[in-house]
């Protein structure tokens, strides 16, 4: 079911982000549930809350928690859910129980690996600042 | 078959997508080796170049795809272990689960499951959705 994301969430994504494989991915949920989606994990900072505080918290949720954002990008890019809105894609939730910082990144009834070459171009921050 | 060092199954994975809370799926053609419900499998993806564990939860033939629980926390650089090293031994057969016996895309794979309650996947790994079924009895 799509939902609204704020437009100053930011977007956690793990590899893989080659498009090839991204691509098959988005294929492989379609197969699942009928729709072009991709997951990531997406928050807005609480109150007194930085930015790598955020990421942590979105690699606690992923239950990845072991991974160092100092040795990013080796692991997950981010974005903010601001340059997947403008792109015309949508936010989606599954419902319960899904993990509630978990999102499908709707690309439409009609993606092509064109609409991947946009999603991938869109995480252009590596999450070390 | 599967790891060529253990015997294990090995299936790519996409570490975001998440199903029923923090499981996830894959495709038939993202495993190396045989499934079966409930079978210990090698979980990696190639691109960050990262193994953990998981575990067979249902097997989905007619749509191709397999249900995994993960322990998200044993991820761990390929490159710092040892495929076999912490890793479960293969599980003996079981008894599979298929969610949906209606394989139209597949009539003779259909025919055999019709007669046979018991079976595993083999998948060479050349092409994809080339599998066969091999009859355990």
């Amino acid at each position: 079911m799509q939902t609204e994301v704020p437009r100053e969430a930011l977007v956690l994504r793990f590899k893989p982000m080659i498009v090839e494989t991204v691509w098959k991915k988005a294929c492989l949920t379609y197969r699942l549930n009928g729709r072009y989606q991709l997951s990531v994990f997406a928050d807005v900072a609480r109150l007194s809350e930085g930015e790598d505080d955020l990421i942590k918290r979105l690699l606690n949720a992923s239950e990845r928690q072991g991974v160092a954002p100092a040795n990013n990008p080796r692991y997950f890019l981010c974005t903010e859910a601001a340059k997947l809105l403008d792109l015309g894609f949508t936010f989606w939730k599954d419902g319960p129980p899904e993990v509630d910082e978990h999102y499908s990144v709707d690309l439409g009834e009609d993606a092509t690996v064109g609409h991947v070459e946009r999603f991938v171009a869109a995480f252009d921050r590596d999450g070390r600042r | 078959m599967g790891d060529g060092e253990s015997g294990m199954t090995r299936i790519s994975i996409d570490p975001n997508i998440r199903v029923r809370g923090n499981g996830t799926v894959a495709g038939f053609e993202d495993v190396d080796g045989y499934l079966l419900v409930g079978l210990d499998v090698e979980i990696y993806e190639e691109e960050a170049d990262i193994v953990g564990r998981g575990k067979v939860t249902e097997i989905d033939v007619d749509r191709q795809l397999v249900f995994l629980s993960i322990d998200w926390g044993s991820l761990q650089d390929a490159s710092t272990v040892s495929r076999t090293e912490n890793l479960p031994a293969p599980a003996a057969p079981e008894q599979i689960s298929v969610s949906s016996p209606r394989l139209a895309k597949s009539g003779w794979i259909a025919a055999t499951l019709k007669f046979c309650d018991r079976l595993r996947l083999e998948q060479p790994g050349v092409t994809p959705f080339g599998n066969h079924l091999e009859v355990i009895t």
